[in-house]
């Protein structure tokens, strides 16, 4: 019999990780070899010696350093959330600039075309400028559209992509309202309420908020949402707010600053 | 995690409470100095929390953290190849004031043990960390490897085995 083999097979042994032939073949090794049966209890030491091994105390630095980074990164996400849609668009600003560039050339192209027939310039600039309302209005339709896409980067996107170019037409405030109810992503919703904080003077979109308040449940979108409504200064918050106070599964953060909404409204 | 992934950062707190000696003792082990064990704990959680939104719940947090944790390891061993370890000296004043036998034996088999363990390289020093110390099982740490299981258990084998050779040498 190979010592060698067995010495390999010691640790196994003794964690109890062999299949009973090798436990056989091992155990009748050792009952004739002295010098495996000397390996056996120095290994039998050597693995008692590593499950002995105690864990070391640090420093309380480290404690107090990770505290202070927690509180540094709650910082940033408040200032993150403030930048949210600025930060979000310069990611994907030259992808949208050629998309932006194709339409634009394509329309003066036509526009070229026409302009040829009407020679007055009087009509063109007239040409150009209701072309223009169509270019706009195409972008918004496209944009809306990329909202029904199954990925929420994109839905992402195309959210802020109409809170930037807009104007405050009911169509795309209802979409954003829609968005801000039922999507299936937390950032998306969060990022269409952020859209729709500039157009909070329609009572349409106060409303939106009211509703929204009652029903997500994400504490990251609540935040933003009893932030936004404290801001609004809407009495009708006040009782939603202490409906949030009263629900147990809330979590205390949430609580905390419904409480201090009320007091904003009181 | 799960929390912390939606912003809710204060929930990182409890897994900080949980986790943060095992990981200390963890770089403590491979570094051999506290003071950057503890600097690396800290990265480890700052890494955490910057990629946060990436963490995906199909993996359990420890693997996940423990790949972090590698990372940063790995990291810091490319940079600092040369490393000075303070480990010894809060050793010792412990060694001389306690004054059982026992106590002593003890901290000399460690200190045997520690000192086997910089004869290992660098990988085989990891995965015996990982099985031994940190009790983490094949398949998980297969999973923060990306190794296969078999290979992790072939790997740990031969590590034991090879620490056990050195570990006689020295005692």
């Amino acid at each position: 019999m190979n010592c060698k083999y067995i010495q390999d097979l010691l640790i196994e042994y003794l964690e109890n990780n062999l299949n009973q032939e090798q436990a056989n073949e091992v155990e009748n090794h050792l009952i004739s070899c002295e010098n495996c049966r000397n390996e056996y209890q120095l290994t039998k030491q050597f693995l008692h010696t590593i499950n002995d091994i105690e864990d070391e105390q640090p420093s309380a630095n480290l404690s107090m350093n990770f505290n202070q980074l927690l509180e540094e990164e709650k910082e940033n996400q408040r200032q993150e959330s403030i930048q949210f849609t600025d930060q979000k668009e310069n990611h994907y600003k030259f992808g949208e600039f050629l998309k932006y560039a194709a339409a634009i050339l394509i329309i003066f192209g036509l526009g070229f075309l026409l302009g040829k027939n009407l020679p007055s310039t009087n009509d063109q600039s007239m040409m150009i400028a209701s072309l223009q309302s169509d270019l706009h209005n195409m972008k918004q339709n496209l944009t809306m559209a990329t909202l029904k896409q199954p990925t929420s980067s994109q839905r992402l996107k195309a959210v802020n992509l109409l809170e930037e170019h807009s104007q405050a037409d009911d169509k795309v405030l209802s979409t954003l309202v829609q968005t801000l109810q039922s999507d299936a992503n937390v950032n998306v919703r969060m990022a269409a309420a952020n859209a729709l904080v500039k157009f909070s003077n329609d009572p349409l979109v106060k409303n939106a908020f009211l509703e929204a308040l009652k029903n997500q449940k994400e504490p990251s979108l609540q935040i933003t949402l009893i932030n936004i409504l404290v801001n609004l200064q809407d009495e009708r918050a006040k009782d939603l707010l202490q409906d949030i106070l009263n629900e147990e599964n809330n979590l205390p953060v949430v609580k905390e600053l419904a409480r201090e909404g009320i007091k904003v409204f009181i | 995690m799960i929390l912390v992934r939606s912003g809710e950062l204060n929930a990182l707190s409890p897994l900080f409470d949980k986790y943060h000696l095992r990981l200390y003792n963890f770089f403590l082990r491979l570094t051999k100095n506290q003071s950057i064990s503890e600097d690396l704990v800290q990265s480890v959680f700052r890494r955490i929390l910057t990629y946060r939104k990436t963490y995906n719940e199909e993996h359990k947090f420890r693997s996940w953290m423990y790949q972090i944790a590698r990372n940063v390891h790995a990291n810091y061993y490319r940079d600092n190849k040369l490393v000075i370890s303070d480990f010894s000296e809060p050793e010792k004043i412990e060694y001389e004031t306690d004054s059982a036998i026992e106590e002593m034996e003890k901290e000399s088999r460690k200190r045997i043990l520690y000192e086997a363990m910089d004869g290992l390289q660098t990988d085989q020093k990891e995965i015996i960390e990982l099985s031994r110390f940190q009790g983490l099982k094949y398949r998980e740490i297969a999973e923060i490897t990306g190794l296969s299981e078999t290979a992790v258990k072939v790997k740990a084998h031969r590590a034991i085995n090879k620490l056990r050779e050195l570990y006689f040498k020295l005692a």
